[in-house]
């Protein structure tokens, strides 16, 4: 019965063991099961304090209308619909309570991640929503159970990446909801909706935010004047813990500015074309007129509790 | 251990020939030895070019070289409404081959109904352009314009972005492309693929050439071919007075020019004197790309090849016949144009008698090539 019973356990952790196998670090892969939580930096995407989901209104996102302070965002109080919301990320750090700075190792997983760049995808192609019905919210990534000090990550796809062939690139760079076909390069963030209110039925907000006044003066060799790629620096009062809280990105915070009761606003990062950009660039810490750091700090993104 | 497989497969094969001891099976045999080692030997049946006189060869991508199988699947996607995502239109509903593959209006529509801010292009001899499109300095071949139409949502024009999935599958159910895309494609294992669409779309079109019109006649030696009328206007077109020949030169009546002889690329883009109110947002041309100012209102100029047949002119389809564009000319530029500090340096007033545009009008009329616009092989296969 004894022996039974060893045999059992023996054959149970070799089953164990054997589901392990394959996974880069099998003791990471236990530990990770040990905390019930996966490894990797978890994104969620909100409108105000609504979610941001595909297929019904959203609401709750506007500011009371006592308010003696006129806030124009997202679309006010009025109900709106998502369309699209994409972005890709890459570059990840985390600077612990000593200041080391620890660059994530955000591994090739043939679907959400390659070559450090991840795509976070919050619609599902349901209801309003144009995109695919595959979702990410997770940047896979080996991470420690700890609190840091930093989170840095850049909103958007290395230049080393941008112009590559994108029907032939691996995914998720192979997506052509995010390719930017006029400019050889990627859209590093797709965000829209429309309002389902009454009277603006359908007034649009789309903004696409990619490197621009791309020119090739060598074959091959691609040069942007506008990078447009944001730095995105978290650094909470109390620190970031990747196992007890996440990133959240704010469609509201994200298109303050901008209010489409009167009509239609857009964005495509294409320069002074783009008269609309100027006003939700900053919301991203962006200076449109230059594509790099500006001087206001980035607003959309920010930590929370899981 | 894949060297191991590939000697088994390849002993394997060899085995096969020798033993059915049939010279055709054994050719396919070889055939499939050398797929294994990596060399593609064949593509499929090379195509033949039939150039007119005065056209050199076109420079083809290394990695698309050209065949009857792709040039006959990318007819039938050329012309297929599946490519849509509503199945309304196709390639061909704005490049019809009776307007030299343009639409014939001054701003072309997509496929939801979305305007499009530019007048579509000809395709006439699209083989040899440096550039695609009207402005765009990045689009060099004709794989990667295709993409724009098809994915592109600013303008919606076929509507397929993230309808990649589906746009496949309406293909790969279709038995007629299964074979089509495998004789396309005969090394790849997987042939359905948007890169092999896009592909097989510029094999097609680089079959577009036309090379025989009255001028074409005229300069092979029949003098009978142009009129008196048209002949006067081509001398005023490669004259000083004219000068229409600086951008508009060479056999295929544009400046820039791609083809197996090219040495050094010369990419031109010039401001041709519009009124300012025609490079509002989005129809900035070059600046677009470079953000500089000095770079507004410059497009490509187009061939003029088939010219007659592609009203109404510019990048935006707002001059409606051939006489206005003389005018235009003539004239230095028109509206704010003329004192525009962008504009070329050949776009300046110069005069003409009213029997001289129409001279040139008959000359530039003399570009139409009727066998082009008729001939079946371009024709919509559905």
């Amino acid at each position: 019965m004894k022996l039974l019973y060893i045999n059992v356990v023996l054959l149970l952790l070799s089953v164990f063991i054997f589901r392990c196998d394959g996974s880069s670090n099998p003791n990471l892969a236990l530990f990770a099961l040990e905390t019930k939580s996966p490894p990797g930096i978890e994104f969620s995407a909100v409108v105000g304090d609504s979610h941001a989901t595909c297929g019904e209104d959203i609401s709750g996102h506007g500011d009371s209308h006592s308010s003696s302070v006129t806030i124009q965002h997202v679309a006010g109080v009025m109900p709106i619909g998502l369309k699209d919301l994409r972005f890709y990320v890459s570059g990840f750090e985390l600077v612990d309570q000593d200041d080391n700075i620890i660059t994530l190792d955000v591994p090739n997983t043939g679907v959400w991640q390659y070559s450090g760049v991840a795509l976070l995808d919050f619609e599902n192609g349901k209801g309003s929503c144009s995109g695919t019905t595959e979702t990410n919210n997770l940047v896979q990534a080996t991470v420690e159970n700890k609190t840091y000090k930093t989170l840095r990550f850049t909103l958007g796809i290395p230049e080393t990446l941008n112009h590559i062939d994108y029907s032939v690139a691996p995914s998720p760079l192979n997506i052509s909801g995010l390719a930017w076909g006029w400019t050889m390069g990627y859209r590093f963030f797709v965000g829209e909706f429309l309002s389902n209110d009454p009277v603006a039925v359908g007034n649009a907000a789309v903004l696409h935010i990619g490197s621009a006044g791309c020119t090739e003066p060598t074959p091959g060799n691609y040069s942007c004047t506008n990078s447009n790629r944001t730095v995105i620096e978290l650094t909470p009062v109390d620190g970031f813990n990747p196992f007890t809280q996440k990133v959240q990105f704010d469609l509201k915070k994200a298109f303050t500015g901008w209010n489409i009761s009167t009509g239609s606003m857009s964005c495509h990062s294409m320069g002074a074309m783009d008269s609309n950009c100027s006003a939700v660039y900053p919301n991203f810490g962006l200076d449109y007129s230059t594509g790099n750091a500006g001087s206001t700090a980035q607003t959309v993104f920010g930590i929370v509790s899981k | 251990m894949n060297k191991t497989i590939i000697f088994l497969l390849i002993s394997f094969l060899l085995f096969q020939c020798t033993q059915l001891g049939l010279e055709k099976e054994k050719s396919s045999g070889s055939e499939g030895i050398l797929l294994l080692l990596g060399t593609s030997p064949s593509e499929g049946t090379p195509y033949t070019w039939d150039l007119p006189a005065g056209f050199p060869m076109p420079k083809v991508p290394s990695d698309n070289p050209i065949t009857l199988e792709k040039v006959e699947l990318g007819r039938f996607l050329f012309y297929d409404t599946r490519l849509s995502e509503n199945e309304t239109q196709s390639c061909g509903s704005c490049h019809k081959q009776e307007n030299a593959f343009t639409d014939g209006l001054a701003v072309s529509v997509g496929s939801t109904g979305q305007s499009h801010p530019r007048n579509a292009q000809h395709l006439s001899n699209v083989a040899y352009n440096l550039r695609q499109t009207w402005a765009n300095p990045l689009l060099k071949k004709l794989e990667d314009q295709a993409r724009v139409p098809m994915f592109g949502d600013n303008p919606v024009e076929l509507g397929m972005k993230d309808r990649e999935d589906l746009l496949l599958e309406r293909l790969e159910n279709d038995p007629d492309y299964v074979s089509k895309f495998k004789a396309a494609f005969p090394s790849d294992s997987s042939p359905f693929s948007i890169l092999n669409i896009t592909k097989a779309l510029s094999s097609f079109q680089r079959t577009f050439i036309s090379g025989n019109s009255a001028y074409d006649r005229y300069q092979a030696g029949d003098l009978s071919a142009l009129s008196a009328s048209a002949i006067r206007g081509k001398n005023l077109f490669f004259g000083e007075r004219g000068e229409c020949f600086h951008c508009h030169g060479g056999f295929n009546f544009t400046d820039t020019i791609l083809h197996v002889g090219t040495v050094f690329e010369e990419v031109t883009f010039h401001n041709n004197g519009l009124d300012s109110s025609r490079f509002i947002s989005p129809n900035g041309g070059l600046y677009e790309f470079t953000f500089q100012e000095s770079d507004r209102g410059k497009f490509r100029a187009p061939s003029l090849r088939n010219v007659e047949l592609t009203a109404p002119y510019m990048h935006d389809g707002s001059i409606p016949d051939l006489l206005s564009v003389i005018n235009h000319y003539a004239n230095g530029g028109s509206g704010d144009g003329t004192t525009n500090p962008n504009r070329d340096v050949f776009v300046r007033n110069f005069s003409l008698s009213e029997s001289e545009k129409q001279d040139l009008v008959e000359f530039l009329k003399s570009l139409t090539d009727t066998e082009f616009t008729t001939n079946p092989k371009f024709e919509d296969p559905f």
